[in-house]
């Protein structure tokens, strides 16, 4: 439960020797005088890392103000934290933050078609995305991924407070590769910010590091060179995250993406199942059973024009 | 006769603090400092003195360091702030914001 309360300590050299000013603390506020999004993001990076120290949990702070000016433009605003957690403390980590209050949005597998993060939602912190893994860094090997980042990882003083953020090449390769899920037109403003300010030294060193983690395909996708990568079997899924693509190629990238039968067969159920939180999120209420039959059957209406185009 | 042992007061560990400057360069001159007990999920808004109170508790010391400190910076007398500034601190002591 939230308790903002506002310490009434407005104090100058004159007014000092009021002592009423002073008398008057500490006086409760309503909850709606809160702190603003900025701070209050900063903030709750600071607890989670505070919850993951006592509780021997794994977590990089991944993107938003983790990152900063040392990656992003100046007066770029975030709404919410990030985290990347090893794998096999996910479980885990979501328990104990159901356990102090945080309440789910979305799962894994109902917030995107990475299916990579669950979102959730707390009344004094706001909201967070819990990644199981990060979107175009090494998808066939996430724990090794994790592994990799969290060797070089380092401490960065977030609200007064040490947390682990990747090193800074591997912070840039994230925001590069998260530019590949744009799907708009042009490359992505945060890697347009990179090219202009970064050395042709240090592209290079991203490019070395991110083959590290086999995972050229998402950086040359978000650098508008996919084309580099026809006939990899994520080829198609890469095309589709980064650029405007007929809905039943996107579910034939996912296919082409998955992995052995059960990957598949997963995929194939992810398609046809009507994905609730994500349909509720776009109507701003819970979808009513009209809605979601509507979905449902508008979908293979898309696929009939899309074939008689 | 016994001595009296005056205790040390410091921030909590659990704390985590953002001063309004620090969020955009629109906030220059602002005094606002906001606070997080990383336990609790409370957070504080401070301003005025507060957060010249806070700046000073960045090591520890005793109340009475502490009311000399402010009442030098606020170019009073100690007396003047002496109230205010048990009353703060305990108001702090008594939300996990510090310790001693």
């Amino acid at each position: 439960m939230l308790r903002t309360i506002f310490l009434h300590t407005a104090m100058n050299t004159a007014s000092l020797l009021e002592k009423h000013i002073w008398g008057t603390m500490p006086e409760k506020l309503p909850d709606e005088v809160s702190v603003p999004l900025p701070a209050r993001i900063r903030l709750s990076h600071a607890y989670f890392q505070n919850l993951a120290n006592a509780n021997d949990i794994d977590l990089l702070h991944v993107k938003g103000y983790a990152f900063g000016t040392e990656v992003y433009a100046p007066n770029r605003n975030s709404t919410d934290v990030d985290l990347l957690v090893r794998p096999a403390h996910v479980a885990r980590f979501l328990y104990l933050l159901k356990k102090d209050g945080w309440r789910s949005l979305t799962t894994f597998e109902s917030g995107s078609i990475f299916e990579h993060a669950a979102t959730l939602y707390h009344p004094s912190w706001g909201l967070t995305d819990v990644h199981r893994y990060f979107p175009g860094i090494n998808f066939y090997d996430q724990a090794g991924a994790f592994e990799k980042l969290w060797e070089k990882r380092r401490l960065k003083q977030i609200a007064h407070f040490d947390c682990y953020v990747p090193q800074l090449v591997d912070c840039r390769n994230i925001v590069v590769v998260h530019g590949a899920r744009s799907t708009g037109h042009g490359l992505h403003s945060d890697v347009l910010h990179l090219q202009r300010t970064l050395t042709d030294a240090q592209w290079q060193e991203m490019r070395e590091r991110i083959r590290e983690f086999n995972s050229e395909i998402a950086f040359d996708a978000a650098l508008g060179d996919i084309e580099k990568h026809r006939g990899n079997r994520q080829y198609l899924f890469w095309k589709s995250a980064a650029e405007p693509t007929p809905l039943p190629l996107q579910w034939l990238g996912r296919l082409q993406r998955a992995e052995g039968l059960k990957q598949k067969l997963h995929v194939l159920t992810n398609i046809a199942e009507i994905n609730d939180d994500h349909l509720a999120m776009t109507l701003g209420h819970e979808p009513t059973h009209q809605e979601k039959r509507h979905l449902f059957f508008e979908r293979f209406e898309r696929i009939l024009r899309w074939k008689n185009k | 006769m016994e001595k009296q042992i005056d205790p040390l007061y410091l921030r909590a560990e659990h704390t985590a603090f953002v001063y309004e400057t620090d969020l955009d360069d629109s906030q220059e001159g602002s005094d606002k400092l906001y606070l997080a007990n990383l336990l609790t999920s409370e957070l504080l808004v401070l301003e005025g003195s507060g957060p010249v109170i806070w700046d000073l508790l960045d090591e520890p010391k005793t109340a009475n360091t502490l009311m000399t400190q402010v009442a030098e910076t606020f170019e009073v007398s100690v007396e003047t702030v002496e109230g205010p500034v048990l009353s703060f601190l305990s108001s702090l002591e008594n939300q996990g914001f510090v310790q001693h």
